[in-house]
């Protein structure tokens, strides 16, 4: 059965006037916008930052905001107008957050941003305003942290992980080591990892190591403390998809094309493929020919091969999951209605393991013993297909 | 160089202008640093010879009578300051706030000063 044009608009990246991890950075947002019920956080003016909105009706200029902000999230989502939304939605936060110092937040503040500059980016090319505001974020955080004596001395963040979070694990560490030790490390670590980060945001040989470290220190801080600061958490891991590069062309799946379980999976996998980033191809085919890959190897395991890169078992499974626009958009659900921190540090945890090559040991196992048992899991589901010479 | 860049480069260069404006005042608005001070606080706020209750003083500043920010205390300084000659033109109110910054020893704050 074929899924609705709706989720279809949702998961559809391609085609657009923007490029394809714009759209998903932009969705992403809006996601979380709806998720978090943002818009009743929305004031009436309160002590603005430019006086015009002193002037302005609060009640409807709060009913205003609201709906364009709901609007807009909408359209993000379910409309091909990303342009559009997007400067819908980033001008309702920026007017948001000028018209009332209660509501400033530098996560509100960044989101807007965020948006504004999606829409403002070509169609073409990379999202290099993206780049430069992620540089801005983390210098002037680095910055101001390394001027501050709090930090230089570790008091901070002896003070907030101690007397603030009561973090076993940092208290723990901390009465082993002299006084501020541990905080002068957490401090130091922070202030090298966000003055590096803006540096690396600038040169686009590094940008994969832009993603693994400020998706690492994001996910750490959410780890250490249980809390996403509000946006803070999803805007700043939804800006790394600026930095990731669309599969171009599509990803290469070569796949067992007599295995009836394997039939089903591309199935499902090509339901919420609507790009389509995966190309499929039977190992029958001889496509392995073109990897160096034997039919032995292929009989073996799944095969991915994308843009200078080449996957197979699990490794493959997971390269193709991540690519997938749904992954992205499960996960900030999955955050964002968390019922408390414990159960997102379960979320982002879970992530984090399945990313990293740590989890490679437990996933080959699972992966090569639906392998070696594909052909009895889907009972009279198991075909051979002529193979070409 | 088109309209778009143009747009997109000047409000990043206005973010590097905010960056380097908040190295000379005690403030820290659009420049990028959230969650580098921890701040314990109090507000008492009288009018004439009446104080506030903590629910009129979290109506009055939009937030809460006592608590914690996370961000540089000039902001609540800020906001109580501009409220106050707002709300208040006739100059009876004094506000007090009892501060502790990142742990270190308590300090007062007082408004008028």
């Amino acid at each position: 059965m074929a899924l609705s044009p709706v989720i279809a608009n949702l998961l559809k990246l391609t085609g657009l006037s923007l490029p394809p991890q714009v759209v998903l950075l932009c969705r992403i947002l809006a996601l979380t916008l709806l998720l978090t019920n943002h818009q009743s956080q929305i004031q009436t003016p309160f002590l603005p930052f430019l006086d015009i909105f002193d002037s302005l009706p609060p009640e409807l200029f709060q009913r205003t905001l609201q709906a364009a902000l709901v609007i807009g999230a909408l359209g993000l989502l379910f409309t091909r107008k990303t342009r559009t939304f997007a400067t819908i939605t980033g001008l309702t936060i920026l007017l948001a957050v000028l018209s009332s110092r209660a509501y400033y937040g530098n996560n509100k503040t960044f989101v807007g941003l965020l948006l504004i500059l999606s829409a403002l980016s070509s169609q073409t090319g990379p999202p290099r305003l993206i780049h430069w505001q992620l540089a801005l974020v983390y210098f002037g955080a680095g910055l101001n942290k390394i001027l501050d004596p709090d930090w230089q001395s570790g008091q901070f963040f002896q003070h907030w992980a101690t007397d603030r979070l009561e973090n076993p694990a940092y208290i723990w560490l901390s009465a082993h080591l002299h006084p501020l030790a541990a905080g002068k490390m957490f401090c130091w670590t922070t202030i090298a990892a966000e003055l590096i980060l803006a540096v690396l945001t600038l040169i686009p040989r590094f940008h994969p190591a832009v993603i693994w470290g400020s998706g690492l220190f994001q996910s750490g801080l959410l780890l250490f403390t249980g809390d996403p600061f509000n946006l803070f958490f999803y805007s700043m891991q939804a800006s790394l998809f600026a930095f990731a590069r669309w599969p171009q062309p599509q990803i290469t799946v070569i796949w067992d094309g007599s295995c009836g379980f394997c039939r089903v999976t591309k199935e499902l996998l090509q339901k919420v493929d609507f790009d389509p980033i995966f190309n499929w191809r039977t190992l029958q085919s001889g496509v392995g020919d073109q990897y160096g890959l034997t039919k032995a190897q292929l009989k073996h395991a799944l095969y991915a091969a994308g843009p200078g890169w080449l996957l197979s078992g699990y490794s493959a499974i997971r390269g193709m999951i991540v690519h997938l626009p749904l992954f992205a958009m499960t996960l900030t659900a999955a955050v964002a209605l968390a019922p408390g921190a414990q159960t997102r540090r379960a979320v982002v945890a879970l992530t984090v393991l399945f990313l990293l090559p740590i989890s490679n040991p437990i996933g080959n196992l699972i992966y090569g013993w639906i392998a070696r048992h594909r052909h009895e899991l889907l009972a009279g589901e198991t075909c051979d297909l002529p193979e070409k010479s | 160089m088109n309209w778009r860049l143009a747009i997109g480069l000047l409000i990043l260069a206005s973010q590097a202008g905010a960056i380097v404006r908040a190295r000379f005042v005690d403030d820290r608005y659009f420049c990028w640093a959230p969650f580098d001070q921890q701040t314990k606080y109090e507000i008492g706020v009288s009018i004439g010879d009446e104080g506030l209750a903590p629910s009129q003083v979290q109506k009055r500043y939009r937030r809460p009578a006592e608590g914690f920010d996370n961000r540089s205390v000039h902001h609540l300084f800020d906001i109580i300051t501009r409220a106050e000659r707002k709300f208040e033109a006739w100059g009876r109110s004094r506000v007090v706030v009892r501060y502790s910054v990142n742990g270190h020893e308590e300090r007062e704050w007082r408004y008028p000063q």
